[in-house]
């Protein structure tokens, strides 16, 4: 709008991995400690930018873990459900207070997605804008939701998505543009390599005709309109053989 | 399917209730407006129909009768037009013992001249008569009003010493 001099920015929030991104400019990344330093490196980036930023907020699927809530789970209306997400992100994210969740459309005897952000990243978050008002949160949302939206899309032929993110593996399998599983890996002491994570999932999402596997990049996508970095397609991980 | 953690802000009731009162006071604003614009459409209408009464009335004034001015004004021109010179010219080479000038008027509207004078019998009127008349074609002076000035009777004719007379001519 006329009106509005502020310059968007993309912003990528992982827990050891940090990048912004100014409108039509390539993008700045840094690793950090955790997720506080990677706040105030990101606070340090709008200081730079010298001008009011309005700013999407892209969530590492580490920070926004998607899960489902089964079609027997009891609940009667939509507010049910999201209840049900709200305690269901509480023990997923290991959270005492309050997450923040988002639940998808709840009909009868399906499925529903939903995903929770941890109320220490969603204050940290809001410490940001408050602290320096340059700073207007417009948006926030997982980086995988570009990913699975694409999928879902193509989900005639595809059956099933991974995506390997600094912060870990996401993974789901869908049928007819619904998701019927999803999930989310770090990686485990005893599992320092990928690839063993690849290895279970394949094991136990066998029965999969086809799964697209993609890999997070800091590059800016070609002929990809992706806010900030992009997915690489990984032909094949393994050789399950 | 679009994930966000930001949900879609409802307004509260009380921004609802500002924007609530904009739009009321807008509406009440165009009302208002709509209504001044009416009446000042016949506030206008009428001033211009009371304009075209008076001129039209102006005109039929003019066509029907003089205006009230129109007296002075034709007594001016007459004045204006008035050829006193010569009326002038004769009352002073008119002279007649036994008469003596007292007076001059001149009425512009009747384009009359009233002499006063004042004579001491009527031969000499006559004889004054005679000269003022008989010097110029033009102008004939007549008697209007003969004065008794001692009270003692007045004939027409018949007078006798310190009569005052009015006489007339037309200019």
């Amino acid at each position: 709008m006329w009106w509005d001099r502020s310059r968007s920015v993309e912003i990528y929030l992982g827990t050891n991995l940090v990048g912004i991104r100014w409108h039509q400019e390539e993008a700045a990344w840094s690793e950090v400690d955790d997720l506080q330093d990677g706040l105030m490196q990101i606070a340090a980036w709008v200081k730079e930018g010298g001008t009011q930023a309005k700013a999407r907020v892209w969530l590492a699927s580490g920070l926004a873990q998607p899960f489902l809530i089964p079609a027997g789970s009891g609940a009667k209306n939509r507010s049910e459900a999201k209840m049900l997400a709200m305690a269901v992100a509480k023990r997923l994210l290991n959270d005492p207070s309050e997450p923040t969740c988002w639940c998808d459309r709840w009909s009868v005897g399906q499925t529903t997605l939903a995903a929770g952000v941890s109320s220490q990243v969603w204050s940290l978050l809001q410490e940001l804008a408050a602290g320096d008002r340059r700073v207007r949160i417009s948006s926030v949302r997982p980086w995988w939701n570009q990913m699975l939206e694409g999928s879902l899309r193509r989900s005639e032929q595809v059956s099933g998505l991974s995506l390997e993110e600094p912060d870990g593996v996401m993974f789901a399998k869908y049928a007819d543009g619904r998701v019927l599983e999803i999930g989310f890996e770090r990686p485990k002491a005893y599992d320092p390599d990928w690839r063993l994570t690849y290895r279970r999932l394949e094991t136990s999402w066998a029965d999969m005709t086809f799964m697209e596997n993609f890999c997070f990049s800091r590059q800016s996508a070609v002929g990809i309109e992706f806010a900030i970095g992009s997915a690489t397609v990984v032909e094949k991980l393994l050789d399950t053989t | 399917m679009i994930i966000e953690f930001i949900e879609a802000k409802i307004p509260s009731r009380h921004e609802w209730m500002a924007v609530a009162g904009v739009a009321v006071v807008a509406v009440a604003m165009l009302i208002v407006g709509h209504v001044l614009n009416l009446r000042l459409d016949a506030v206008l209408q009428s001033r211009r129909s009371r304009d075209l009464a008076a001129e039209v009335s102006l005109q039929q004034a003019r066509q029907a009768e003089p205006p009230p001015f129109a007296s002075d004004a034709d007594r001016a021109v007459r004045m204006a037009l008035l050829t006193t010179r010569g009326a002038l010219e004769q009352v002073e080479l008119a002279a007649t013992t036994g008469v003596r000038l007292k007076a001059i008027d001149f009425n512009a509207t009747e384009r009359t001249m009233n002499l006063q004078v004042e004579v001491v019998d009527d031969k000499a009127l006559e004889a004054y008569l005679m000269q003022l008349n008989g010097r110029s074609g033009v102008s004939a002076y007549r008697v209007l009003r003969i004065v008794s000035l001692n009270k003692t009777g007045v004939s027409t004719f018949e007078l006798d010493h310190s009569e005052a007379a009015t006489l007339q001519a037309d200019l």
